[in-house]
């Protein structure tokens, strides 16, 4: 077999060859040097959503920075983790969900229902031990069941969770109309701690979603439910030709989403020291945004649990920069968000159209 | 590597029958597959080669005959146990996902692990290792996705993944169909290395170039029956085109007045 030469690979219709044609100029310089050029330079046209994020983020904190004083500050970037610590782990759990070419409408109204039956269950008295596992498996519980819905049933995902958001909402009401305090020790404890090193501080909460976020990564990068994750969102016929488990990762992805979904309830209950019914609203297009900005293709098989951070992160940015302003209403955080979300879809849909 | 010499074949199908509610798509089907033979499965649309492949790789089982591999005879009735009987299908419409790089779409669903987590290093290995015993040297990296590679690109993985598991046979689905000239080239050269190599290749293909340039053995279905399966240095082109379009040819082929009812 004749050796053909190592460019060969260009002679495709290469659409991944753009990003890197600018560390090609003019004159080709000697092959090797030239490959080793684009290698050190080549940025794979998936990452190129996530680099947008970290501009973004970047922006915001260069504009924040001089804008306003003490924006820069350890007690403000800190605070930026621990107040949106709930909206790091439902953006988690929500871009498994996306990676799939899924969606979960539901993770909002089951932070409500976690936090409101946790607050049930500490009025009765039950001990923590069993109140803080039971508000996280209640998610887990509604996403085994949108899961199961959709895998089952075969219903759209983006009916599947409307149901379970029904549902859960309807069941908040039913176990407390009204908003109910949170005394007990345990909360106490977790949304008061503080561990910290000069300035910079972290609270349970914060700690609780970076872990989550780190075993997030790995699940996602370093196992085989993580890789058929990807395959499934980038063609389900192929992921079943190649014979992937297919219906165990997707059902999976909803129980992921939906446990993250719990674990966030009780970070909102430790932040607010309530259960109430009505908390939550909206809360799952914030987490839908978050992932969007943080990069991940809304069809699925493209993004990573950290770009979602930094999309929670550059959300949180808004709000932040919006109180430092002082005479903004808060409803140009919305305003803010849309924009970015616009943008960032329009950035989005340039690259699926190069990319094809 | 075998000998031509009566092998004792490696897949041996006697008297295959299927059919699909009141249809009968297979009738009392032959075929011998040998390893270091390509074994060409020609016929027209509707003849049933998928159905044949399909019930060889254990996507739906067949109703009736013997399905013999490896001299014992078998019930394949799921693509995993085909699997672990050496045996992997190239589908037609390239099951590669785009978004993930060579090595991880080569690994799909087998990922070498080390515990629980990916040996990346171990698959990057074994999959330039398995590239290179192909003689595949079109590609720039095993670590560029998918999506950036041309047509006869994935079909070169696509078989590179079928060939990593130490398969015995692999069926590929009309692998040149959406190729370019030179594409094409690239290709039947491979499909003609894993014969040399060993294996036993079983290539379903609509064009007579294809067949003849790289077929030991060419297997005609003719309405859901076996035309017959014929020595391709035996024939010619005309005489396979006849068998493909009429079921017969001179001496070949079935018997002239029981025309095919099915």
């Amino acid at each position: 077999m004749p050796t053909e030469p190592l460019t060969s690979a260009d002679a495709g219709p290469s659409a991944g060859e753009a990003p890197s044609a600018d560390a090609a100029p003019g004159d080709r310089p000697r092959p090797g040097a030239l490959l080793r050029l684009r290698a050190l330079l080549h940025l794979d046209q998936q990452y190129l959503p996530v680099v947008g994020s970290v501009v973004v983020l970047v922006l915001m904190l260069v504009v924040g920075g001089t804008r306003y004083d003490n924006f820069l500050s350890p007690l403000v970037l800190s605070n930026l983790l621990i107040d949106n610590s709930y909206m790091v782990v439902l953006a988690v759990g929500m871009t498994f969900v996306i990676l799939t070419g899924g969606i979960d409408l539901s993770v909002g109204a089951v932070v409500a229902l976690s936090g409101v039956l946790g607050a049930r269950m500490f009025e009765s008295g039950y001990p923590a031990a069993v109140c803080l596992p039971v508000m996280v498996l209640v998610g887990a519980l509604l996403g085994v069941l949108a899961g199961v819905m959709v895998l089952v049933v075969e219903v759209e995902p983006f009916i599947a969770t409307l149901a379970v958001m029904f549902l859960a909402r309807g069941l908040c009401y039913v176990i407390a109309p009204e908003s109910v305090p949170i005394r007990a020790d345990a909360i106490t404890t977790l949304g008061t701690s503080r561990f910290g090193a000069g300035e910079w501080v972290i609270t349970p909460s914060g700690i609780i979603a970076l872990v989550i976020l780190g075993s997030a990564f790995f699940l996602l990068h370093y196992t085989r439910f993580g890789r058929t994750v990807y395959a499934i969102g980038e063609d389900e016929g192929s992921a079943r030709l190649m014979g992937l488990p297919v219906t165990v990762t997707k059902l999976g992805v909803y129980v992921l989403s939906g446990t993250c979904a719990g674990v966030a309830g009780l970070l909102f209950a430790i932040s607010t020291r309530a259960g109430y019914s009505r908390n939550g609203i909206g809360m799952e297009t914030t987490a839908i945004a978050a992932v969007v900005i943080g990069g991940t293709i809304l069809t699925g098989g493209s993004g990573y649990v950290l770009g979602s951070l930094l999309g929670v992160l550059a959300l949180g940015l808004i709000q932040t920069m919006i109180t430092f302003e002082g005479t903004l209403s808060s409803w140009w955080t919305s305003i803010f968000i849309g924009t970015l979300l616009f943008l960032f879809v329009v950035l989005q849909r340039v690259i699926v159209l190069r990319r094809t | 590597m075998s000998e031509r010499s009566h092998p004792e074949a490696l897949l041996r199908l006697r008297g295959i029958s299927k059919s699909f509610g009141a249809v009968q798509v297979l009738a009392g089907v032959d075929l011998d597959v040998h390893a270091g033979q390509v074994t060409a499965l020609v016929g027209d649309n509707g003849a049933g080669k998928s159905t044949l492949i399909k019930g060889i790789a254990g996507i739906h089982a067949f109703d009736d005959g013997t399905y013999t591999f490896e001299g014992s005879e078998v019930h394949v009735t799921s693509p995993k146990q085909a699997n672990s009987l050496g045996i992997e299908v190239v589908y037609q419409d390239l099951a590669l996902c785009d978004n993930l790089d060579v090595v991880h779409n080569m690994f799909l669903g087998r990922e070498t692990r080390r515990r629980i987590t990916l040996d990346e290093t171990a698959m990057e290995r074994r999959a330039v290792e398995t590239l290179r015993g192909l003689s595949v040297r079109t590609l720039a990296s095993v670590r560029q996705t998918v999506s950036s590679l041309s047509g006869g690109q994935r079909q070169t993985v696509a078989i590179a993944r079928a060939v990593l598991w130490n398969s015995k046979l692999v069926i590929l689905d009309e692998p040149t169909a959406a190729l370019g000239v030179a594409q094409t080239e690239q290709v039947l050269k491979l499909v003609r290395r894993l014969a040399h190599n060993g294996l036993a290749v079983i290539l379903i293909s609509h064009n007579m170039n294809d067949v003849f340039e790289v077929a030991d053995s060419i297997a005609t279905l003719y309405l859901g029956r076996m035309a017959a399966q014929v020595d391709a240095r035996t024939v010619n082109r005309a005489r396979v085109v006849e068998l493909i379009t009429s079921g017969r040819s001179g001496a070949l082929g079935l018997a002239a007045p029981e025309e095919a009812q099915a």
